[in-house]
């Protein structure tokens, strides 16, 4: 039997296939991390791959004394990979070229070290696809319902208040000024990156399938939830102090804020979830 | 097989998806003729006004050209139309659909289906639509084009920019639009549009390229 840790010269292979798909992966992973820099919703895709680093460091043990026992469905995975490179490409779909990699990493593990692990080494390089931006037209086709959804329950919540407003698709009309619900507060952009944090947080810190589960299926009413109350106070700022407060300093601030009133109900929900275990 | 050909066998595949990527190009395509040349009047119908993409929104679609104009016939019935086209290059940016830019709006689809326009020589695969904001209507006609073939939905958009680039290194694509504001009276909307496709759709196919 061949385990992972008799393989010494195996390191030297890795770096030779890194650094060729550096070379192919490099026009397409450069836009990404730029994305990351200029995309406050993305900025977290600097540190999925460490986190996807420190979940493969946290399973050492096991891969160290797992079998080496080459698959060939790997290339199977491989190929498919390659497939999404270049349909992706040829159409311009970053998601499917980014994404890409993430199969072509995953076929190579197969491939070369076998299915056992392929099997230690799925969560993290599952983690991987957290760092892509996810493509226009699923963000698209969730991003609008969830935005008149958003704006619904908002303005529900207003007129109970007693304000007075008129509303539009994803407009909202007060007397004195009009407010769009932007992409930003549908919610979509704080989920994604609520669910990255939230699935590092549910990997490390939580060990049963039922804490993780919960804990990761709980980001999107949660942000759903602190961005329909950051419109709610959008709104009364609009109604009693005017529009400047709305969208000036407000605006920025609100944004920070309703992702930290976000983690800190997701990590309060993770110490329930701890009690009632 | 040991390990190190199966590490040699993924870079080679590597390899030859790379070399692809590196040259292939799409070739830029130009319209078939400048849109500034666009009759302001044709069949009974008169240009009366023209408009201006807000320059963000020129950043953001990057059309190779485009033509927003609003024609009216002499009984002074009116009609909108926005034709933007993509040369398929580098720089060239791709169609947004409107199922996706209007609802972000503020407009609410009241219907939409795909249908075929028979006009004349050819037949035109469009999506046939009614837009809602408040109390205006927008009765709305639109429709995909790349190498002359007519599409109404975006997964075939997809597809054939794929297999365009593929088969024949084109990518260029245009997107037109027509549409009649009003408060309700569909049928006569739909009717005066009809009408001004049949008058001008020769005329449109004119300006891109086969």
């Amino acid at each position: 039997m061949e385990l992972l840790k008799n393989q010494k010269n195996l390191i030297i292979w890795v770096v030779f296939l890194a650094v060729a798909a550096g070379v192919v992966y490099w026009p397409i992973v450069v836009p990404m991390v730029r994305q990351w820099a200029a995309d406050d919703n993305y900025s977290h895709g600097f540190l999925v791959p460490f986190i996807a680093g420190y979940l493969v460091y946290m399973r050492r043990d096991d891969l160290l004394k797992a079998e080496v026992k080459p698959a060939e469905s790997g290339m199977g995975l491989i190929l498919f990979g390659l497939a999404m490179l270049l349909f992706g490409w040829l159409g311009t779909e970053y998601f499917t070229m980014r994404a890409s990699l993430v199969v072509i990493i995953a076929g190579s593990v197969l491939y070369i070290l076998g299915w056992k692990i392929f099997g230690i080494l799925l969560a993290p390089l599952a983690y991987l696809l957290l760092m892509i931006p996810i493509p226009y037209i699923i963000y698209d086709a969730a991003a609008f319902p969830l935005k008149l959804f958003v704006t619904k329950v908002s303005v529900l919540a207003l007129k109970a208040m007693g304000i007075v407003i008129w509303q539009e698709g994803n407009i909202l009309m007060f007397p004195s000024i009009t407010l769009e619900v932007a992409d930003a507060c549908s919610g979509l952009r704080s989920i994604m990156s609520l669910l990255a944090l939230g699935t590092a947080y549910a990997f490390v810190l939580h060990s049963s399938v039922r804490d993780r589960v919960v804990l990761i299926a709980s980001t999107l009413p949660i942000a759903v939830f602190t961005n329909c109350l950051r419109v709610i106070a959008t709104g009364v700022l609009a109604q009693y102090f005017g529009a400047a407060a709305a969208e000036g300093f407000f605006h920025e601030f609100a944004g920070f804020f309703v992702f930290f009133a976000a983690v800190v109900m997701f990590v309060a929900l993770g110490a329930a979830l701890k009690r009632w275990s | 097989m040991n390990i190190r050909f199966r590490f040699i066998f993924i870079m080679l595949l590597l390899a030859g998806a790379g070399t692809y990527m590196a040259f292939h190009r799409d070739l830029e395509v130009p319209p078939g003729r400048p849109f500034e040349e666009f009759p302001a009047s044709h069949a009974g119908w008169r240009m009366i006004g023209q408009a201006n993409l807000s320059k963000n929104i020129v950043k953001v679609l990057m059309p190779t050209d485009y033509l927003s104009r609003r024609y009216a016939r002499e009984d002074g019935s009116t009609v909108d139309m926005y034709l933007s086209f993509f040369d398929g290059g580098p720089d060239s940016g791709r169609i947004h659909s409107p199922k996706h830019c209007l609802p972000g709006g503020g407009w609410t689809e009241l219907s939409s289906r795909h249908v075929t326009l028979d006009l004349g020589r050819e037949a035109v695969n469009l999506v046939q639509a009614v837009y809602a904001m408040g109390n205006n209507r927008e009765v709305i006609y639109y429709w995909f084009s790349m190498r002359g073939k007519t599409m109404s939905d975006e997964l075939s958009l997809k597809l054939a920019e794929i297999t365009g680039s593929m088969f024949h290194r084109r990518r260029d694509q245009s997107f037109m639009r027509i549409s009649v504001q009003g408060d309700g009276a569909q049928e006569e909307a739909e009717r005066r549009i009809e009408g001004f496709l049949r008058d001008f759709y020769p005329v449109i196919r004119d300006f891109l390229p086969n």
